[in-house]
Formats: C-alpha cells, sequence, structure tokens
C-alpha cells in the first residue's frame, strides 16, 4: 500500500493507523479506503474505537503510527484548522452565544470574505438543509432536528473535501431519524463529497451506506457493501454483531461438493460448500440467520435439525423474536413473521424442533 | 388555552417544587438578611437624615447633611476628589485583577490536566486564608522606601531604580488586587471551566486558528464571568480603606493629587467630627454609588443579541 502517489482515484486512505493511551491500544493498524463520494459508515460497539477514529481524521486527536492521505495528500504536517475533514458533532456542539446566521457563518468569516457574498452563502445553504426562517432563532430555541440541521450547514459551508459524521442522528426520535436518514443521502449525494459516518446503529449504517467497515476492539474486521456484510459476515464477531444471526461451533466432519459437514454440541450441521473450503477438523462457526430457522413440521425433511426449548418470545411489532434454549446451553433466535393461536406463556418451557435449510447456512471462521 | 387552564384546575400536582418545605427552608435564610441586613441597612439610610443636637443624633427627615456634603463636592472637604480618587484607584485595580485573573484560569483550565486543577485552584487561592490586614503588613514592607525590593535593587548594583511605590495610589491598588484576586480566580474559574471543550474542537475544526478560537469562543463566552468579576472587585474595592491607608498612607498620591479614597474621608470623619449622621450620609452616597456599579454591569450581562449582528 503506497497510497502516496495514486492521485486522485481515492477521497481518503488510512494506512495502518494505530493509537495507544498507554496501555490500551484503541486503534490497532486500520487500513481503509474511501472512494470518490462515497458513503461510509463505520460501526462497531462502544469502546471499539469508532469516535477515535473520526477524531482523529478530523485532526483533533493525534495517532501513535500510520498514515492519513486526503486526496492523495499526506495530512500528517497539516496543522488542525487547515485539514480539508469536518466534524459534524453527536451532540452538534454549536456556538451558544452566536444565533443560527452567525453559527453557520462562523467558518468563512474565519478568512477573508465579502460580508454580502457571505450572506448569500449562508442562505443558499439555509436553502440547502431547509432552515429558511431560522436565521435569526438563537441556538436555545431549536429543536434537536433544528440543531442538527445548524451543525451540518456550519460544516459544509467551509467546502469540507470530507464530511465526518459522529452518531449525528443519535439525539433525535425514531421518526425524525429516518427522515434524516433519507435527508443526508440525498445531501451527500448533492455535495458529491465523502460522508464518513459513525454509528452503532446497523439500519442507518445499512440503510445509507455505499459501504460499511465494521470496528472491533481497534480493528477493522470487515468492509464490504451493506448486502455483503448483513448476508456474508466474514467473522465470528462480524455475524453476532450484526443483524439477528445465531451462530454453531463445531469441527468439520466432511467436506463434499454440495455441502460441509459439522459436528457440532447439538448435532450434525451442513452447510453450503463456498468458494473456499475449511480443511476437515478444523473448528468453524456456522451462521444463520434468524428469519431463516423455522419449526419443523412432519414432512420437511433432508434439512438440518435441532431440538431446542423455548425460552421467550419478544413482541416487536411487525414480527416476533423467539428465544430458545439449545442442548449445550447457548440460546438462538428466530424470527418469524406471525404465530396466530397459541399463547406465549403456555409456549415457554416447551420442547420445539426447529430446522434450517443448508442453502442457508454459511461458514466462517476458518484460515 | 382554557382547555389548559381547566385541564391545570382539574388536576393539581403539586411538584417537588411547589412543597411547603421550599418556604420552610428559605425562611432561616429570608429572616437572618431581614435581621441583620436589610434593617441595617434601612435604619443606615434613614439615620442619614438625622440631626445633630448638643452633640447627639436627634431623629428626623432633614436634608441638612447632604447638603453641606454637596456643598463640599470640590471645595472645602472635597468629598468629590474622594470619589473621583476612589473610582480611579479601584476601577483600573478591578480591571487589572480581572485580567490577571482570567490569564491564570486560562492557564489553569487549559494547561493542567484534570486531575491537577483543583489543587491548582487551592494554591492560587490559598492567600485569602492569611489576614488581609496581615498581606498589607507585608506588602509594606516589599514596597517600603528600605523594603525588600529596593534593598535588592540596590545590593544587586541597581541603586537607581529604585522604586518609590509606597504611599502612592499604586501602592493602594497592589494590596487591593492581592486582596480580591482569591474571590475573582472563583468566580472565573467556574466561568472558563464551564465552556464546553467540544466547542474549541469545533472552532479548530472550522478553520480557527488558536488565537481566533480564543477571540471568538472562548472569550465571548467569558463574558457574563468578565463583567461579573469587574464589577465584584470594584465594588469591594471601592468600599475597601485599609490598602488606602496602610499602603497609600491616607493621602496617596495619583494621577489626580494627594487625596485620599472616600472611604478613607468617611474614616477620617468618623473618628473626628461628632456629626456621625453626616458620616452615614456620606457612606450613603458610597452605598449608591456601588448601586450604579451594579446597575451598569448587569445591564452590560444582559446579551446584546437581540437584534441581527451581520
Amino acid at each position: 500500500m503506497q497510497g502516496g502517489k495514486a492521485v486522485a482515484t481515492k477521497d481518503l486512505e488510512l494506512i495502518g493507523i494505530t493509537r495507544r493511551f498507554g496501555e490500551f491500544v484503541a486503534l490497532d493498524g486500520i487500513d481503509l479506503e474511501v472512494g470518490q463520494g462515497e458513503f461510509v459508515a463505520i460501526m462497531g460497539p462502544s469502546g471499539c474505537g469508532k469516535t477515535t477514529l473520526l477524531r482523529i481524521m478530523a485532526g483533533l486527536e493525534s495517532t501513535t503510527s500510520g498514515r492519513m492521505l486526503v486526496k492523495g495528500r499526506d495530512l500528517a504536517a497539516v496543522p488542525i484548522h487547515r485539514r480539508p475533514t469536518r466534524l459534524v458533532w453527536q451532540d452538534y456542539a454549536l456556538f451558544p452565544h452566536l444565533n443560527v446566521f452567525d453559527n453557520i457563518a462562523f467558518g468563512p468569516r474565519l478568512g477573508p470574505h465579502v460580508p454580502s457574498e457571505l450572506r448569500k452563502k449562508v442562505l443558499e445553504m439555509a436553502d440547502l438543509v431547509s432552515l429558511e426562517g431560522l436565521l435569526d432563532r438563537r441556538i436555545s430555541q431549536l429543536s434537536g432536528g433544528q440543531k442538527q440541521r445548524v451543525a451540518l450547514a456550519r460544516a459544509i459551508i467551509t467546502e469540507p473535501e470530507i464530511l465526518l459524521l459522529d452518531e449525528p442522528l443519535s439525539a433525535l426520535d425514531a421518526h425524525l431519524r429516518i427522515r434524516m436518514q433519507g435527508e443526508l443521502r440525498r445531501l451527500q449525494q448533492a455535495l458529491g463529497i465523502s460522508f464518513i459516518y459513525v454509528t452503532h446503529n446497523q439500519n442507518e449504517a445499512f440503510s445509507m451506506a455505499d459501504r460499511v467497515a465494521v470496528l472491533n476492539k481497534g480493528r477493522v474486521e470487515q468492509v464490504g457493501t451493506p448486502e455483503a456484510i448483513y448476508h456474508h459476515p466474514s467473522s465470528r464477531f462480524v455475524a453476532q454483531f450484526v443483524g439477528m444471526n445465531n451462530l454453531f461451533s463445531g469441527k468439520v466432519a466432511t467436506v463434499s461438493e454440495h455441502y460441509t459437514e459439522i459436528a457440532s454440541d447439538n448435532g450434525p450441521i451442513r452447510a453450503v460448500t463456498g468458494s473456499k473450503s475449511p480443511r476437515i477438523g478444523e473448528t468453524v462457526h456456522v451462521v444463520v440467520q434468524a428469519d431463516k430457522i423455522k419449526r419443523a413440521t412432519a414432512h420437511t425433511s433432508n434439512e438440518n435439525r435441532i431440538n431446542a426449548i423455548l425460552r421467550g418470545r419478544e413482541f416487536a411489532g411487525s414480527h416476533n423474536v423467539y428465544l430458545f434454549d439449545l442442548p449445550n446451553g447457548n440460546e438462538i433466535k428466530i424470527v418469524s413473521e406471525d404465530e396466530p393461536g397459541s399463547p406465549p406463556e403456555k409456549l415457554s418451557g416447551s420442547p420445539s424442533d426447529l430446522y434450517f435449510s443448508v442453502r442457508d447456512a454459511f461458514i466462517i471462521g476458518f484460515q | 388555552m382554557e382547555n389548559s387552564a381547566i385541564a391545570l384546575r382539574g388536576a393539581k400536582v403539586r411538584t417537588p417544587n411547589q412543597s411547603w418545605l421550599r418556604e420552610f427552608c428559605l425562611l432561616p435564610a429570608v429572616a437572618w438578611y431581614g435581621v441583620f441586613f436589610f434593617g441595617p441597612l434601612c435604619f443606615f439610610l434613614w439615620f442619614g437624615f438625622w440631626r445633630v443636637e448638643d452633640y447627639s443624633p436627634v431623629a428626623d427627615f432633614s436634608l441638612t447633611n447632604y447638603r453641606e456634603i454637596f456643598a463640599n463636592m470640590f471645595t472645602g472637604s472635597n468629598y468629590g476628589w474622594g470619589i473621583a480618587q476612589s473610582l480611579w484607584v479601584s476601577v483600573p485595580a478591578a480591571l487589572i485583577a480581572t485580567t490577571c485573573t482570567y490569564l491564570v484560569v486560562l492557564a489553569i483550565v487549559y494547561g493542567v490536566p484534570a486531575r491537577r486543577q483543583r489543587l491548582a485552584l487551592l494554591l492560587t487561592v490559598a492567600p485569602f486564608w492569611s489576614s488581609y490586614l496581615l498581606r498589607l503588613y507585608a506588602w509594606q514592607i516589599i514596597l517600603a522606601r528600605e523594603g525588600a525590593i529596593n534593598s535588592l535593587l540596590t545590593a544587586i548594583g541597581l541603586g537607581e531604580w529604585r522604586i518609590a511605590l509606597m504611599y502612592t495610589q499604586i501602592a493602594t491598588r497592589i494590596g487591593l488586587i492581592h486582596y480580591v484576586t482569591p474571590i475573582l480566580i472563583i468566580i472565573l474559574y467556574v466561568t472558563v471551566s464551564n465552556i464546553d471543550r467540544a466547542l474549541i474542537d469545533v472552532s479548530r475544526n472550522l478553520g480557527a486558528t488558536r488565537l481566533q478560537t480564543f477571540r471568538k469562543v472562548i472569550l465571548p463566552l467569558s463574558r457574563v464571568g468578565l463583567i461579573t468579576s469587574v464589577s465584584f472587585a470594584t465594588i469591594i474595592c471601592l468600599g475597601d480603606f485599609l490598602s488606602g491607608s496602610l499602603l497609600g498612607g491616607g493621602g496617596g498620591t495619583s494621577l489626580i493629587g494627594r487625596v485620599p479614597t472616600f472611604p478613607d474621608m468617611i474614616m477620617s470623619e468618623y473618628g473626628s467630627s461628632s456629626n456621625l449622621p453626616r458620616t452615614t450620609a456620606m457612606a450613603s452616597i458610597l452605598v449608591v454609588i456601588m448601586l450604579i456599579v451594579l446597575a451598569i454591569s448587569i445591564r452590560l450581562m444582559t446579551p446584546a443579541l437581540k437584534g441581527n449582528r451581520r
């Protein structure tokens, strides 16, 4: 990876970014590339280093080692206030002593500017993020959604090459969050600049991003399109963090053209054989999405079958989530659209026969 | 509106804030201030209107005292010059004290690691625990004609640079500044440490240099604290006579001349004249001047953000 010479096809290249706080390794050799005008989401549990990574990209945090290039330019020697990356804060961090207009105009006013042109530009910005008529308001008079827009306008007006967003929607209510997701995506396409979006919320990541990077313990676990991450998690961590996946562990028993059989604590499980196949005897994990496991009926055969004991049900509006205990003590989840009839309290504790298709079982975690 | 009024009447819920405990807990404070502050203050203001007959005060409502004082503003006792001297001593002292303290506080908040800040604060406030009088005597020793500074200057051969600060109003201001800074440190520390650090990051991230960030973010957000601290210090300095008499020597020299400060005049009248009501009237004038300072500072504090500054 010698990104320094490869000109301008990438908006951002992170090469081996490492950050230590004393003994603690917050980021451990992060490599990430962001293409031109790409919307990349960085997703991970709290404490995975995603906010630290974002602050490093913004220049607010230093690195222990590693390089960062924006459009092929190394930013190591560029002071914070000259960096082309703008950050939008989780809690907006608007200037309380300035009104909406002055907040948006903060960046442009730092350098030489013509007041009349600046005014026009601020009005355009306000138009872009639907803040017309609110420019004279004080910050304390704004709602959460409006503050969010001011924060966006304040960053965008400075014409950054990359916009960094730190969980910008987490303080909004669910309804507004979904509306803002659409607006952010539209904004990103209109501006044509790269957005790097940090979140722990996979719905946000999947609905907006071109690509998603999953971070865990300061390392990139997987980078790919939302579909790839969702359907083909490449590691045990991603499989557990993303979507609602069930994991079965065991040793590979046989490998054939169509399926691989794994000997697990809960009996033999067959999974599809991918382009790469594991060695016999290797310990692997089988991933099965929660909505792919069904209750067995008399005429389901030839599939993976497991016995489990129903523990409980969570009603989630459009669907139900059922929790089962496996013979080895592990828990699995299945999602089902509807289960008319039997009330949950009667079901609880009853043994059930579950099955899933070989086609829906993927093997991960082998060399 | 009508609906909500009905709804409110229908369900009267007492929040913890409306509990009778609130009044009950306020009672000691109200009683204390009533008996020991507001009552005496009212009596004090009234006493300024008493007359003196046969060397003893007689209750009255006469303007004689005030008439005499205002007649002697710039002649005779020169009270007006005393007030001018007081303002000329106090306002610059307050401004210098606030500026120095602000720099110290900025250094503590942004330069000292968070876990050491309490200690740093404690050390800067420590002088407050020694007696004010003792501190003034210490300054006498430092500033005197043959004092610490001048002895040192002579010893290292800089005899011609000897200072002559003792018994000037500059010495008065030094004493006052030393007196008020520990209090200002607390006021300003609270202000500056409450400024959201993220705002500084935002400013830098939006392209501001360190200096621009100070000018456009930290300074405006310290405004209320700075005004409070200047007015607070001015009021304390206006009421002080110890520094003026021990370091300023009573009628210390300044640009205004060898004029004592107004509190100094009040103290000497108190000691020499038998007209206590008239001395009280002078003190009342000082109180009014302090209230004017307070009013100006409150006026400056109310945000000027009503209109749009473009």
